[in-house]
């Protein structure tokens, strides 16, 4: 088994707006909870069971204005739901939340930082992703 | 390949300019998470909620200690209950580049760095009192109004339907102006009828801002309708369409 290199085997849709060419970074994380269930009987370790999955999508790159025309209004009037469909493609498979009660995604933080005026604006966010998504 | 230099940032505090003297602008805002996981949930769901502590932090280089530099007028507003209107613009190598405005604001920072072997540097925090607004900018400083009549008109890429704000840093005024006015105006074709969505009026310079209501056409210029007997002035404008830019 070959290891894959990201450049050209990672995309990112948020919104159905492809962020793939705005992109240096992307981490995605499924963080389960630990529910504690030491007792005093547990003499030697604690002990535990899984509780929710929780899901985010962390990005960043180059900044441009398009990119900006998809993140910026949502960053300053955020909706009233996860509504936006996110979808993050590793090599040959995908994550996918499709819009729909429960499941879904929204833009938690959004940065621009132009903080060198001799390099690049870049923009750093936060997808937050709501329900299961399905893997393909 | 989507890149744009830096270079290419602007940071405007109320009437100032001080591109010139800053070496860093950081717009952050950051969402809240709203939790809304039921039993029988094997994933946790949520919900985007406000708008949370959005700021434009900002530094840049000490080069005196006069009003109008970037240490004193920082200082003006640390902490005051005069509004502070400050715009980060972002892209300002295209016309109607992006523009996020901290309305409401005040100075939340104050640090000046001196390190013996280099420059004295300031940064400061601008936190969005009045609310983060995202718009357009549809006129530049640079480009000195000396007569009465339409500016160029910008493709906001859509009509809006809830209204907008509208900001106006007035930067210099040569002469005396007395009741000047400048509209926003709409049409929803480049070449069509605008019709006002609001007007500034000042006198001196600093911060105007109007709100828009109701249809905000997809296009939208400035109309200078009377210098109000100034010369010329220099003004930024920058138009905020709910559910277009915002």
């Amino acid at each position: 088994m070959a290891p894959k290199k990201v450049a050209g085997n990672v995309t990112v849709s948020y919104g159905g707006n492809a962020l793939t060419g705005y992109l240096n970074t992307a981490s995605m994380q499924a963080v389960v909870e630990a529910i504690d269930t030491t007792d005093f009987l547990d003499t030697a370790n604690n002990t535990s069971i899984p509780g929710n999955a929780s899901w985010s999508v962390n990005v960043g790159g180059p900044w441009d204005v398009t990119l900006d025309g998809y993140l910026g209004p949502e960053m300053v009037a955020p909706g009233a739901s996860a509504d936006a469909t996110l979808v993050v493609g590793i090599d040959t498979i995908s994550y996918t939340w499709t819009s729909a009660t429960d499941v879904g995604a929204f833009l938690t933080n959004y940065t621009i930082d132009a903080s060198n005026p001799s390099a690049g604006i870049m923009w750093s966010g936060t997808i937050g992703a709501s329900g299961t998504p399905v893997r393909a | 390949m989507a890149a744009v230099s830096a270079r290419y940032t602007r940071i405007l505090v109320d009437q100032f300019d001080f591109s010139g003297d800053s070496n860093r602008v950081i717009m952050a805002g950051t969402v809240a998470t709203l939790d809304t996981t039921g039993f029988q949930a094997v994933t946790s769901t949520s919900i985007p909620g406000n708008l949370q502590g959005a700021s434009i932090q900002h530094g840049g280089y000490y080069a005196g200690a006069d009003a109008g530099e970037l240490e004193y007028e920082l200082k003006q507003r640390l902490g005051s209950a005069t509004p502070a209107y400050i715009a980060a613009l972002f892209g300002t190598n295209q016309a109607a580049c992006p523009a996020y405005v901290c309305d409401t604001s005040w100075g939340q920072q104050l640090t000046v760095d001196a390190p013996i072997d280099g420059l004295i540097t300031l940064s400061g925090n601008w936190p969005a009192g009045g609310g983060m607004k995202r718009g357009l900018r549809i006129q530049a400083g640079a480009s000195t109004l000396s007569g009465t009549g339409g500016g160029t008109a910008y493709d906001f890429g859509a009509a809006g339907a809830a209204g907008g704000t509208g900001y106006l840093f007035v930067q210099t005024i040569t002469g005396t102006a007395t009741g000047a006015t400048i509209d926003i105006e709409s049409s929803a074709t480049e070449g069509g009828t605008y019709a006002s969505e609001g007007t500034f009026t000042f006198s001196a310079v600093g911060v105007q801002t109007l709100t828009m209501s109701g249809v905000v056409n997809q296009w939208l210029r400035i109309n200078t309708t009377s210098l109000g007997g100034a010369t010329s002035f220099a003004v930024v404008c920058i138009a905020c369409v709910a559910g277009v830019t915002q």
